[in-house]
C-alpha cells in the first residue's frame, strides 16, 4: 500500500473533523464470499466528521468493505471497530439501530412500496413517522409531491433521493454511500452529491464508494483506492486526485 | 429533478460542532456503541450449527445402537438398566441434534429464499419500468409523426433510469 500523506488524518480545512478516535476502523480485514476470499487485508479509517471517498475498479472489493462496516459480512479475519470499540460478530440490524447507514448501490428502495412506504421504514429507529416524513421532505421537496406515487415508477435519481432520504431520516452517526451515482445522468450525479456535501457539512462522517472518482473528490477529505482486495493507496483526496490515472492504471507501482 | 436544491437550510438536527468536539449525536452512538453485545467474530453462525446438529443426530443413533447391543448380549438386569440410561440419552441426543440442524438450516433456506424474492422482486419491476418506458418512447414517436420514428431521441427518463 502506497501512502501519499503521514496518515490519511482529514485535513484541517473541515471544521469539527476530529483525529481522536476513528468513527470507523478497519484493521488487516479478511473477508468474502463462501469460499472466496474477497478482500485481503483492508486497513481503513474513517475520522469524525470526514468524509472519505473509496475509489476502484470493478471488483476491487469497495462493496464488501462497506459490507463488513456495516455488519451483513463478518470479516474472517481483522477486527471492525466503531469509535474504538471492536464490533465483530454484532449483527447488522443493531449497528443500523445505533446509527450505522447504509445507502446501498443501485436503488435501494422497495419498488412495490410508496415513497410514503418506503420512509415508514426508517421509523425502525424509534424515530416518529410524522418526524421521518419532514426531515424527508424537508430535505427533499420533489418527493413530497410525489408521496403516493410507487418508488419504482420514479426516476432514477428519484430513488436515490429517496433512498438519502430514508438515510438521513434515521439520523446516521455514519453514513456509508455505495455507488450513489450508478446509472444516472451526471446533472443527477452533481444534484445528489450537492446534497451529500450539505449532509458532510453537518459533521457526519462519511465514507463514499464511488465510480465517478473525480465528483467525490472535489468535496472528499481523504480518498482510499483499492485494488485487489487491498488499500492500495491513501491520502488526503487532492493528492489523489493528482494521481488517480496513475493509481487506476498501476503506473504507480 | 428540476427542483432547487434548499442549500440554505441547515440539515434538521444536526449542526457542525465547533473545532476538536465532537457532535451530540456521536457522543450518543459511542454510548449505543459502547452497549452492543459482542458475539464474536464467527462467519455464518447457522453453518457450524448445522453441521453439530447433523453430527449429533449421528451420534445419537450410534448411542442407541451401543445401548441395544450392550442390552441385547447381557443376562444381568444391572446392565440393562445401565443400557437403558444410555438408550434414553442416546434418544436426547438425537432429538437435540435434529432440532439444531432442521432450525439452522430453515433459517439458512429462508434467509436465501427471501433474498430471492426481494432480488425478483425488483428485477420484475425493473422489467415492467423498462416496458413501460419503451410504450412511452414509441407513443411519442407517433405523436410527433411517422418520420421522426427512426432516429428519435430517447425520452428524459431513459437518461436517468
Amino acid at each position: 500500500m502506497s501512502t501519499l500523506a503521514d496518515g490519511h488524518g482529514p485535513p484541517a480545512s473541515r471544521p469539527g473533523v476530529s483525529r481522536s478516535s476513528p468513527a470507523l476502523e478497519l484493521r488487516g480485514v479478511r473477508a468474502g464470499y463462501g469460499t472466496i476470499d474477497v478482500l485481503h487485508g483492508v486497513d481503513l479509517v474513517l475520522h469524525e466528521g470526514e468524509v472519505l471517498a473509496l475509489l476502484g475498479a470493478n471488483g476491487a472489493g469497495k462493496s464488501t468493505t462497506l459490507k463488513v462496516a456495516t455488519g451483513q459480512i463478518v470479516p474472517s479475519a481483522g477486527t471492525v471497530s466503531l469509535c474504538g470499540r471492536e464490533v465483530n460478530g454484532v449483527p447488522f440490524d443493531a449497528l443500523a439501530r445505533a446509527g450505522v447507514c447504509l445507502v446501498p448501490e443501485g436503488r435501494g428502495v422497495f419498488p412495490n412500496l410508496t415513497v410514503t412506504e418506503n420512509l415508514r421504514m426508517a421509523t425502525f429507529t424509534g424515530t416518529s413517522f410524522r418526524e421521518v416524513l419532514d426531515r424527508a421532505f424537508q430535505q427533499f421537496p420533489r418527493l413530497a409531491q410525489r408521496r403516493k406515487q410507487t418508488a419504482g415508477t420514479l426516476s432514477g435519481g428519484e430513488q436515490q433521493m429517496l433512498a438519502l432520504a430514508r438515510a438521513l431520516a434515521t439520523a446516521p452517526a455514519v453514513l456509508l454511500l455505495d455507488e450513489l451515482s450508478m446509472g444516472l445522468a451526471p446533472l443527477v450525479v452533481q444534484e445528489l452529491y450537492t446534497h451529500v456535501q450539505r449532509i458532510a457539512a453537518t459533521g457526519v462522517p462519511i465514507l463514499v464508494v464511488e465510480q465517478f472518482a473525480y465528483e467525490v473528490l472535489a468535496f472528499a477529505d481523504a480518498a482510499a483506492v483499492m485494488q485487489g482486495g487491498r488499500v492500495h493507496a491513501v491520502g488526503p483526496a487532492a493528492d489523489i486526485a493528482d494521481q488517480l490515472q496513475d493509481l487506476y492504471l498501476g503506473a504507480s507501482e | 429533478m428540476t427542483d432547487p436544491v434548499p442549500t440554505d437550510e441547515p440539515l434538521q438536527g444536526a449542526a457542525m460542532p465547533p473545532d476538536g468536539e465532537t457532535s451530540p449525536r456521536l457522543d450518543q452512538f459511542r454510548a449505543e456503541v459502547a452497549n452492543l453485545k459482542v458475539r464474536g467474530g464467527a462467519a455464518e453462525p447457522e453453518r457450524w450449527a448445522t453441521v453439530l446438529g447433523l453430527l449429533l443426530a449421528v451420534a445419537g443413533v450410534g448411542l442407541g445402537v451401543i445401548a441395544y447391543n450392550k442390552s441385547h448380549h447381557t443376562q444381568k438386569s444391572l446392565d440393562q438398566g445401565d443400557a437403558f440410561i444410555v438408550a434414553l440419552v442416546a434418544v436426547s441426543v438425537t432429538v437435540i441434534g435434529a432440532v439444531l440442524w432442521l432450525r439452522n438450516s430453515l433459517t439458512r433456506w429462508f434467509r436465501y429464499w427471501l433474498l430471492r424474492l426481494v432480488y425478483e422482486d425488483r428485477e420484475q419491476t425493473d422489467r415492467l419500468i423498462a416496458t413501460l418506458d419503451r410504450i412511452d418512447g414509441h407513443l411519442a414517436r407517433l405523436d410527433r409523426g411517422p418520420g421522426t420514428a427512426a432516429g428519435a431521441a430517447p425520452t428524459p427518463s431513459d437518461t436517468t433510469r
